[in-house]
């Protein structure tokens, strides 16, 4: 897509310039074209030119600021509209897309169609030229599509590329120059020549790429999302709108990815429906679940709990074109063999309670408490995910002898800074918490909790804790922090209340 | 010397809520999480059934998080427990009752900062009544606004009378009752070994609507 820039430009300003167009980047301390739109290019600039060398050339150019992050925004958009057509799509940076379409062209009869189909998506989309390859490796596709007379150009064999200007191996600028010198135009002539003769005088990655280029050699593309394992899509005749219809496809795909679970004796934890919707949007709806799971029912039932939950509905408009379920992560299913035991029933049922909570209101809300070893107050716990497995743990400690150092069930996560006047021993004898003066009754301590020097400080320094209780009865857990630093003014802190 | 439960005596009694005295949230919030505690501990002796904490997030900027060796020391196992913040009221309302349809729960804690109005307890009531699960309402303030609780106390702390501070005592009013002893006032004390409230002065239990009748 060479006019990437400039399509997405047009796009969102919903305008047609008459002027040519070039986006302009500041590198090494120049103001550059990084990119140019299809006028420009025909008028002779090209990116990497210097911006006053192209006003000199063509007083009338608009110089647009390049805007690198909408511009993989867009191109990121584009890749999931090519998930209709292969599952493994990549990015081929800089304008470029990389599609793996082993195995997929026969869905579409045939790879011409497929291109043909491609094409249209694309500038349906608002890409003004698409130029495709259809090649055997995605380095040869590349050449092609970028150098290549031909659009789209289907390449079985080398015989296409070799005939592709040395530009097309994509060296350094002055590697380009000292094959030029040599007279090697074509890849032809670098390729004719043994390769030990370039790796001398280039590197090694050279003639890796040519072996690329050619052919010779394969790299697979990393794709933007890995393919599940486990889906199943329903592509649509017609775009379907209706919710019922799409109820349905949705148990149907659902039905049969377990089925696909059950095969391989797996359950999924997390399960995604993509929805490609006719004018080119992209939904993806997750769900997780807290143990493996392959009964559809209960993944439809998380997924409707999400859509409700959602603050936009999944809105189809003019239908959707492509519905596809998958399992994105997979665990080895144990078969238990069902226990008459009530115990096993409710477990089960709580763990499902929490997946529905974590659905509707986000896996951060639905928390579990794990203890931690540290004996700063802060520190001796973790707020975990409900949905994430439990680690054995072990709280007794707690519950046994707690009376020497007793915690209150709630704490403030940041200590509120108090007011407190203290005697002598510096006990503590009245508090003042929330504008509110409270006279101690009663206080017990101090507990000493010294910093852990092994971790970053907490801030506080050494604390003495009370247990103070109020005349009226009220109780709170307040520390005094630096309490080894002494000097006049001590610093109190409230950190928790106990009922 | 130990109260018998609710459920053991009256099991209809299945919604109830507890209204904190102005500034004493965290003592309700203990309130309702002992009387939660003492539910499910009369319910299942055998076993640790699982409670639900559902907590509005203007709640928690008031009485703190959760915090698992001060819940353990209170006499609820934090691995038995599982806390949700809602981030409104409606929210909150939703997960309480989600989780009141669970029959597998043992209870259900709803702490609140907003009222909850006649026809959101009804339905938590309803469905509480379909599995059985009980639930507290814990309101952090207001002055109990009519809903379908069946019980109802404003609660604040009492003075301890000695342990150590280890023993949480608490005065309750009754605000509504079926029984009709509104307005009494009692102070009980939270027995987190027994998990079970025992009297903390010389009132006759009886009189103390809602925690039990006096049990050997």
């Amino acid at each position: 897509m060479p006019f990437l820039a400039s399509d997405r430009w047009q796009r969102e300003n919903r305008r047609d310039e008459d002027r040519p167009l070039v986006f302009v980047a500041k590198a090494k301390g120049v103001s550059q074209l990084a990119a140019v739109d299809a006028r420009a290019r025909s008028l002779g600039l090209q990116s990497g030119m210097a911006l006053a060398d192209a006003r000199a050339r063509l007083p009338s150019v608009r110089a647009i600021a390049a805007d690198p992050s909408a511009d993989a925004a867009f191109i990121e958009r584009l890749a999931d509209l090519a998930v209709a057509f292969t599952p493994s799509v990549a990015l081929d940076p800089p304008d470029g897309l990389a599609l793996d379409i082993t195995g997929c062209s026969h869905l579409f009869a045939g790879e011409a169609t497929l291109a043909a189909h491609l094409q249209k998506v694309l500038s349906t989309a608002g890409v003004s030229v698409v130029k495709l390859a259809v090649a055997p490796t995605p380095d040869m596709a590349r050449a092609l599509a970028r150098f290549s007379r031909t659009n789209p150009c289907f390449a079985d064999d080398d015989e296409r590329v070799r005939a592709l200007p040395v530009a097309a191996l994509e060296c350094a600028p002055e590697d380009a120059t000292a094959l030029k010198r040599a007279g090697l135009k074509t890849v032809a002539d670098v390729a004719d020549r043994p390769s030990l003769l370039f790796a001398a005088r280039f590197t090694s990655a050279f003639t890796a790429k040519l072996g690329r280029v050619l052919g010779e050699e394969d790299r697979r593309i990393s794709p933007l999302r890995e393919p599940a394992a486990y889906r199943a899509e329903q592509r649509c005749a017609e775009p379907v709108a209706s919710h019922d219809v799409i109820a349905g496809m949705l148990a149907e795909l659902a039905t049969s990815v377990c089925d696909q679970l059950v095969a391989r004796s797996v359950g999924g934890r997390i399960f995604e429906g993509t929805f490609l919707r006719a004018d080119g949007a992209v939904r993806r709806i997750r769900v997780e679940t807290s143990s493996p799971t392959r009964h559809p029912d209960v993944i439809l039932r998380l997924h409707r709990d999400r859509l409700d939950a959602l603050a936009d509905p999944l809105d189809p408009g003019f239908g959707f074109d492509l519905i596809c379920f998958e399992a994105m992560r997979v665990e080895p299913w144990i078969e238990s063999q069902g226990t008459f035991s009530a115990q096993d029933d409710q477990k089960d049922e709580i763990a499902q309670l929490v997946d529905r909570l974590s659905t509707m209101f986000g896996r951060e809300r639905v928390m579990r408490l794990q203890p931690i070893d540290s004996h700063i107050p802060e520190r001796a716990q973790a707020v975990i995910p409900a949905v994430l497995p439990a680690p054995p743990h072990e709280w007794a400690r707690h519950m046994v002898d707690s009376t020497a150092s007793l915690r209150p069930p709630l704490i403030y996560p940041r200590p509120h800074p108090i007011d407190v006047e203290a005697d002598d021993n510096a006990r503590p004898k009245s508090v003042r918490w929330r504008r509110v003066m409270h006279r101690i009754a009663n206080a017990i301590g101090p507990e000493r909790i010294a910093e852990e020097w092994w971790r970053s400080p907490s801030g506080y320094g050494t604390r003495d804790y009370y247990r103070v209780e109020s005349s009226e009865g009220r109780r709170f857990w307040i520390f005094r922090a630096a309490a080894t630093a002494g000097g006049e003014r001590q610093k109190w802190f409230l950190h928790g209340v106990f009922p | 010397m130990p109260l018998s439960s609710i459920s053991a005596g009256k099991a209809s009694v299945l919604l109830r809520e507890v209204v904190a005295a102005p500034g004493h949230a965290s003592v309700a919030v203990g309130f309702g999480l002992a009387l939660a505690v003492q539910t499910i501990s009369a319910a299942s002796a055998s076993r640790a059934a699982t409670l639900l904490w559902v907590r509005e997030a203007a709640a928690v900027v008031e009485t703190g998080d959760a915090y698992g060796p001060g819940l353990a020391a209170f006499g609820l196992s934090p691995s038995g427990c599982i806390i949700i913040e809602a981030r409104t009221s409606v929210d909150a309302l939703r997960a309480a009752l989600e989780g009141a349809r669970c029959a597998a729960l043992g209870a259900v804690v709803l702490e609140m900062r907003a009222p909850i109005d006649l026809t959101a307890s009804r339905r938590l009531k309803l469905a509480a009544e379909k599995s059985g699960v009980a639930i507290v309402l814990v309101r952090l303030g207001g002055h109990g606004e009519p809903n379908a609780a069946q019980l109802r106390w404003r609660v604040q702390a009492a003075p301890q009378a000695s342990d150590r501070m280890r023993r949480t005592a608490f005065e309750m009013i009754v605000l509504k009752s079926p029984s009709g002893l509104d307005g009494r006032r009692s102070i009980v004390e939270w027995d987190h070994d027994r998990k079970c409230f025992t009297q903390a002065l010389s009132v006759p239990m009886d009189a103390v609507p809602g925690i039990g009748s006096l049990a050997a």
